[in-house]
């Protein structure tokens, strides 16, 4: 198969085992991202890939060719592959078409020259390249070290949290960009981050990474989002509303109404609710559960707007609602579920976490200040 | 085009015929596609799928009779390719209005058939390496 296959890759930095019987495809012209917590083992898997560590356990193959294993270790120069960090990692000394022309060494220069400056032609950085790297904005920077990374022509395209060093605008300009410029090139592509936006919006398939190093789901962004198989996955897409119960008749209760499960009769459960999965309504309508508004944080397009089961006794709820949407403080509403964004795991799964950021819903401080 | 290379080979002939046939199957979507025979494509779709499961049913009556220690896990990792298979049936009933629904289509077979079903199998090669193929 062209492309990436990892296969049943394990990696221990002494008793800390980091990956687990990793396994995965990236088809030529497909973009496969990593997403998971720091310290998962995402980015040893890259440097696995790249050939900058030695396999311990499994298998690394790239266009059918066996570049690492337990007996194999062929090095990073020979395995026709394209790096990009965060850093950007170019030549300080170097300007722009040097840095670029500094991988096609065995090309002859006017050919090499040719092809870099069609590559920085394919990024919107020929006219800059006469200049320096301490010369050019991070974004700029960015867009040289794909040129640098694509012009040998690689197999494989690794990428390492690549936008993580741009500030929001420039990173969703850079990001879509990136994606143009790799989907035209019909390169093989794994990035790995930590950013689930960023990997819903570059991959066409996503493999979620558990803490312990090991897979949990793999699909396509709208899978992942709307049918997460564990929990550590519905979590990482931010917030989640949740409550306890237990399974019966193929349901299990919630204060706002039941949700499906093919859980077994008796087994504990927890269901997790995305606060775009909760539904205000006019309180006078007398359908689904009335609540009380404790309080609304503007986020730009949306608001959250924290609300209280109950007549204002139970417990609180987060609710995602248009930016036009006006609430007052202690306002009644009816409230109901979209079952879209409820999901039901079993309560006794072992759980995935150890940074425990991921499990607690933020306080209505924190949403201020991510709003502000 | 995919192709079952050796790497993705489990050395058990009944299962990598099956698996053989699955790409073969693969490729023909695609190709249909390819040339624009999208109308008849849903059909094969269906019958990739039933194929798939009829797959699934015998590798884990293989897999129970043999002893294998993970078998549940790779059971339940079957169950959870269900939501897959219900995906690739609804692409495949856009394919002839939406050219996105064509395009998720092979994406997604080629994803399915490789990463899911063959890649997942490769768990347990070593195990079936001492089971008569």
């Amino acid at each position: 198969m062209k492309g990436l296959h990892i296969q049943g890759l394990s990696h221990s930095y002494g008793d800390n085992k980091v990956l687990d019987n990793a396994g995965l495809i990236v088809p030529a012209g497909e973009l496969v991202c990593m997403l998971g917590p720091s310290g998962c083992g995402k980015s040893t898997l890259l440097r696995l890939a790249a050939g900058l560590e030695k396999v311990q356990h499994g298998k690394i193959i790239i266009d059918d060719v066996t570049v690492g294993s337990a007996d194999v270790h062929l090095p990073p120069e020979k395995r026709h592959i394209g790096l990009m960090f965060q850093d950007y990692a170019l030549f300080p000394h170097l300007n722009v078409i040097d840095n670029v022309t500094f991988g096609l060494l065995d090309m002859a220069p006017d050919k090499a020259r040719l092809l870099a400056m069609d590559m920085l032609t394919q990024v919107g950085m020929a006219a800059q390249s006469d200049k320096f790297p301490h010369m050019l904005s991070g974004g700029q920077q960015q867009r040289v070290a794909l040129a640098r990374a694509l012009a040998p022509e690689p197999k494989l395209l690794l990428l390492d949290e690549p936008f993580s060093g741009l500030d929001t605008n420039l990173r969703e300009t850079i990001r879509e960009e990136t994606l143009s410029v790799l989907k035209n090139s019909g390169v093989a592509t794994l990035m790995v981050t930590h950013d689930p936006e960023e990997a819903m919006f570059m991959a066409d398939r996503i493999k979620i990474i558990g803490a312990n190093g090991h897979i949990l789901q793999a699909g396509r962004p709208h899978e992942i989002y709307y049918h997460p198989t564990h929990e550590f996955v519905a979590r990482l897409f931010g917030m989640m509303n949740r409550f306890e119960g237990v399974a019966a008749d193929g349901q299990v209760e919630t204060p706002l109404g039941a949700v499906a499960t093919d859980l077994a009769d008796g087994t504990p459960a927890e269901v997790l609710i995305r606060p775009e999965g909760v539904i205000l309504g006019t309180s006078d309508n007398n359908q689904g559960t009335t609540v009380e508004v404790t309080s609304s944080h503007l986020m730009g397009h949306d608001n959250i707007v924290r609300v209280r089961l109950g007549n204002g006794e139970g417990e609180d709820l987060h609710v995602r609602v248009h930016h036009t949407f006006e609430a007052e403080l202690k306002e009644s509403f009816s409230c109901r579920l979209d079952h879209e964004y409820a999901f039901v795991f079993p309560l006794d799964a072992e759980s995935e976490y150890t940074n425990t950021e991921l499990m607690d819903a933020p306080t209505s401080e924190e949403i201020s200040a991510a709003g502000e | 085009m995919v192709e079952l290379s050796e790497d993705f080979k489990l050395q058990y002939e009944a299962l990598d015929s099956d698996h053989q046939k699955l790409v073969e199957m693969v490729n023909e979507i695609s190709g249909m596609l390819d040339e624009g025979c999208a109308e008849d494509c849903k059909a094969k779709v269906v019958e990739f799928i039933n194929f798939t499961k009829a797959h699934f049913a015998r590798e884990e009556q293989l897999l129970t009779k043999s002893g294998y220690p993970n078998v549940e896990n790779h059971s339940r990792h079957h169950k959870a390719l269900d939501k897959k298979m219900d995906h690739l049936l609804e692409f495949a009933s856009m394919v002839t209005v939406n050219e996105l629904a064509c395009d998720s289509l092979k994406k997604e077979l080629v994803f399915f058939v490789m990463d899911d079903v063959i890649s997942s199998d490769l768990d347990f090669k070593s195990f079936l390496e001492n089971i008569p193929s």
